[in-house]
């Protein structure tokens, strides 16, 4: 071997320094091989995963198929697998999904960007936070709460709503003749609020990494607030607000619950928005299945394929929207010396340093639009260009509002170009930054005030019936009409299924993103990337569909708390993921430098300097996907059998568990007062738990933060 | 303890892009040899490739040949990881690691590869943090994290970090660039006393501390925005700043450059 290894020799300037234990072996390499091997084990195991999924769904669908004497994407017509012959199409469900995508997704998307814009940019800063953390805790709401919300406070209210809107755009035919609640409208509006936080939370997360200095260059350049905004917040953030939309969009297409409890659901070719009736791919997989027989079953599995295949080309199409955007940024960073290849946002911040003048920071804050990015945001580049010109021609001082507001950046001035002429800026250019303020303002409160009204109506009506019995008992032996009993038995099965599933969830999730950040190139990575933003996408109910038709239908298994462990696990392991993977990228490079120039292998560099670093961010993704399958109650309505009883056991074979949401499900068409009550009351409690976990969670990113300035 | 470094015929890439070339020089043991050239012209890449740091970054590959006391640091069977153990490095921005302590940073590079006794871990951090000149500032807060010190303290920091290893050489990438003039004497001061111990290279862009604190001076440079940098030339640090041999230098080093 080489004369640099053995350090052992090599007399030490100092007592112990170094002397034992740099010993130069392949043991090193091993180490790096073995954990090598090991993340991308895990890659390629969930590209398996993946392709299971879509296999097993065809497999399963095949029979329903080709017995089918309809054609499946097209027949509109009655949902009857059962009858003989059998005939079934899509073509209604698949319009009617859509409809309500679309509604949803026009409703939220400007407004979560509104009131994104609004805490990160107008929100006084300790508002703000208390503001964000708010939307946070409401995107963490199960979708079976936001149903009970809406079949029991919003329907009712739907009508009075439905009624004026026709008054007004009654001559438009898709808006004609509304007076009822449960329409396609509805469920339109239930998603929208549904999706609302999630969009905002994630656009919130991309102003607030809006680079520090592009935010002062803008404003160097007298720019006012909302002209900052375009400069340099909404270009930077414009293809992270896209994917958050797409990714809002796939979770309105999946929604299966909520819709599934609003929606009066029929069979019928929606085109009439205000009128009862249509239904979605997603509600009629939960509403049919229990009244499938096989070849049911197989229709219903094929309907779920096609769902698969709707949000897997969303996500396919969301990716090469951005991904022009991410291979301009990647070959920016190729002439600097640090990271290539790594992508994502972190090539953002790459871009920002590489910057040095104000001219250049313009290019780089258009060159992704110039690359063709597809995002409605886009149009803010003619703005920068024109807030660009007004430097020129108009040499002005102009005094900056946020000044006022105790934020770090200094008030702005541009020093006259000629002379020095000092001048406010221009009455319009005031009026459309008051403007722009006013309205992410109220864009804020328009979307607070559903969301107040569900936690109201869950805390005013669940909490009286919320007490130690109900914490303590089933629902064994208890009718509707009793008082009494509680939900012992699903809060068993809720924390069991959930736990099980991150068991099985978390070391897979944190090896892929491993993976992903500190090796991934190439194909395998790129795949893994893809499929990882596919499986976000992935409507629960399809995971549930996957496990039904894997796992009970075809090993036979039983359908119990395991069986509802593993799709649970299927929906957790793109989350855990994701949140690992960021947290991973945002590990500055130069820690990884500064411990390879120690002359530390990579995976011990990995293992005991990146994740450690890492680890209350991952702790913290962790938990929030934890709480995140908790409330999920599709898919378990496929998978576990429920029962009111007691079942501790998840593993056992012969009976099932419930959970909290499948108790709520179970219950909530229920007339009487005292299983009402407990409905609301399983909802608070469900809540509660989630809430909880969503705050420790927090509070455990924020407590282990590591105070680097 | 402190090597020479031979370097024949070495080329540097980022993809397809070279960014040094045909670099050769020697530098001697215990002896501080600073780097200057403009932005871009491979200094510091340069440095990276002494340690096989460059190689970090994906598709960035080296050719030539680089040896540290007749052993090739290129050749086949030579393990990255070693090379780096025995050329150690400071970074233009201070990086210690966030979620360590300051002792458990100085440590970190024993503790990784493997050393767990206490008395020696210890020692080694004393010693260290005495030869960085941080140990009267830091010794009644070890256990506090290595991130409360300020930017100088944070850079001293790091250069124990990186001697706790005993290195035979030191690697520095502008240590003083994100530091104040304070800060910056404090480090050169030091760079002057750990030349007795080890072979030190220093990037810098500040000609005045190239000449402070550097035995011999090698001046880097390139022909145009996208060409290779090349060494122009490299020698006794006094030589250089009073009477270099080429135009280029005398150019750079008055100011008159480009």
């Amino acid at each position: 071997m080489s004369g640099i290894t053995p350090t052992a020799t090599r007399p030490t300037p100092r007592p112990g320094g170094g002397g034992s234990a740099i010993a130069l072996n392949s043991g090193t390499r091993r180490g790096d091989a073995v954990f090598s091997g090991a993340v991308r084990g895990a890659a390629i195991l969930l590209l398996i995963l993946m392709g299971a999924i879509a296999a097993f769904l065809v497999y399963r669908a095949q029979d329903a198929l080709s017995a089918n004497t309809a054609n499946v994407l097209t027949y509109t017509g009655t949902w009857a697998p059962d009858d003989s012959p059998p005939k079934f199409g899509i073509g209604a469900l698949a319009w009617g999904t859509l409809v309500t995508s679309l509604i949803a997704i026009i409703l939220a998307a400007p407004v979560a960007v509104g009131v994104a814009l609004f805490i990160t940019q107008y929100a006084p800063r300790k508002l703000a936070q208390v503001l964000g953390y708010i939307v946070d805790l409401l995107a963490a709401v199960p979708s079976i709460i936001y149903g009970l919300w809406g079949i029991l406070f919003l329907v009712p209210h739907m009508q009075g709503a439905s009624q004026v809107i026709s008054d007004v755009l009654g001559w438009l035919p898709p808006f004609e003749s509304g007076v009822f609640g449960r329409s396609v409208f509805t469920a339109g509006v239930i998603l929208a609020i549904m999706i609302l936080p999630i969009i905002a939370a994630i656009s919130r997360e991309i102003f607030l990494q809006t680079p520090r200095d592009q935010v002062e260059a803008a404003y160097a350049l007298g720019a006012t607030r909302w002209e900052m905004i375009r400069l340099a917040v909404l270009p930077y953030g414009r293809s992270g607000v896209g994917s958050a939309i797409v990714l809002g969009f796939g979770r309105a297409l999946g929604e299966t619950i909520a819709v599934a409890m609003v929606l009066s659901t029929s069979s019928i070719f929606v085109t009439k928005l205000l009128q009862p009736g249509g239904n979605t791919i997603a509600a009629n997989i939960a509403l049919q299945f229990g009244s499938a027989f096989t070849t049911g079953q197989g229709a219903l599995i094929a309907s779920g394929l096609v769902l698969f295949v709707v949000t897997f080309l969303v996500n396919w199409l969301a990716r090469r929207i951005t991904k022009h955007g991410g291979e301009a940024k990647e070959r920016r960073g190729l002439g600097g010396l640090f990271r290539i290849g790594r992508g994502g946002e972190s090539m953002h911040m790459e871009s920002s340093y590489d910057a040095p003048a104000p001219s250049e920071a313009t290019g780089s804050a258009g060159g992704p639009v110039a690359a063709g990015l597809g995002s409605p945001l886009s149009g803010t580049v003619p703005a920068s260009r024109g807030a660009f010109e007004a430097k020129d021609s108009a040499p002005e001082v102009v005094a900056d509002e946020a000044a006022g507001r105790g934020r770090s950046h200094r008030a702005p001035r541009v020093a006259g170009l000629e002379g020095g002429v000092l001048a406010a800026p221009s009455g319009s250019r005031r009026l459309r930054s008051g403007l722009a303020g006013g309205l992410s303002v109220a864009t804020f409160a328009l979307a607070v005030i559903p969301l107040a009204s569900i936690l109201w109506l869950v805390v005013s009506r669940g909490s009286h019936a919320l007490n130690l019995d109900f914490l303590t008992h089933s629902l064994r032996n208890i009718s509707e009409s009793d008082p009494g009993g509680g939900v012992y038995h699903a809060i068993i099965g809720t924390v069991e299924q959930a736990l099980l599933a991150a068991l099985m969830a978390v070391p897979i999730g944190l090896l892929v993103a491993v993976y992903l950040v500190e090796y991934g190139r190439g194909m395998l990575a790129r795949a893994v990337t893809f499929f990882v933003d596919v499986m976000m996408g992935l409507p629960s109910i399809v995971a549930g569909l996957f496990i039904l038709s894997l796992w009970i239908i075809g090993l036979h298994q039983m359908a119990n708390g395991f069986a509802g462990a593993l799709a649970l696990m299927i929906l957790m392991l793109p989350i855990v993921i994701r949140s690992s993977e960021e947290m991973l990228k945002l590990v500055p490079d130069s820690l990884r430098e500064a411990s390879y120039a120690l002359g530390v292998p990579k995976w011990r560099t990995i293992t005991k300097i990146v994740i450690p670093t890492a680890l209350p961010g991952i702790v913290t993704g962790v938990m929030l996907g934890v709480a995140r399958v908790m409330g999920e109650t599709a898919p378990i309505l496929l998978v576990v059998q429920y029962v009111s009883f007691i079942n501790g056991n998840p593993f056992d074979g012969s009976q099932g568990q419930a959970t909290l949401p499948t108790v709520i499900y179970s219950t909530f068409t229920s007339p009487e007062h005292a299983s009402n009550d407990r409905t609301w009351s399983a909802a608070l409690l469900l809540i509660l738990i989630i809430m909880l976990l969503n705050i420790v969670a927090r509070l455990i990113a924020w407590w282990r933060r590591p105070n680097n300035t | 303890m402190a090597k020479r470094i031979d370097v024949a015929g070495l080329s540097a890439y980022y993809g397809p892009t070279r960014a040094i070339e045909d670099i050769s020089m020697t530098i001697e043991p215990r002896t501080v040899t600073a780097f200057i050239g403009p932005s871009g012209c491979g200094k510091s890449t340069f440095l990276r490739t002494l340690n096989r740091m460059h190689e970090v970054i994906p598709g960035a590959r080296v050719e030539g040949k680089v040896t540290l006391d007749d052993v090739d640091l290129y050749g086949n069977g030579v393990d990255p990881v070693a090379v780096r153990r025995s050329i150690g490095m400071v970074f233009q921005r201070p990086n210690p690691f966030p979620t360590m302590s300051i002792y458990d940073n100085v440590a970190a590079g024993l503790r990784l590869a493997g050393v767990k006794k206490k008395s020696e871990l210890d020692n080694v951090v004393e010693s260290s943090l005495k030869g960085a000149n941080l140990w009267k500032e830091v010794e009644n807060r070890l256990k506090k994290p290595g991130s409360g010190l300020s930017g100088g303290q944070q850079q001293r920091l790091c250069i124990a970090r990186a001697i706790a290893v005993s290195p035979d050489v030191l690697l520095m990438d502008e240590p003083c660039s994100a530091l104040d003039p304070i800060s910056t004497t404090a480090i050169e001061d030091l760079i002057s006393q750990l030349k007795s111990e080890f072979t030190i290279v220093i990037v810098t862009h500040n000609m005045q501390q190239a000449a402070r604190v550097s035995d011999r001076t090698a001046f880097f440079n390139i022909s145009g925005t996208g060409t290779p940098g090349r060494l122009i030339e490299i020698d006794e640090t006094s030589r250089i700043f009073a009477n270099p041999t080429e135009k280029a230098t005398e150019d750079y080093i008055t100011g008159r450059f480009g």
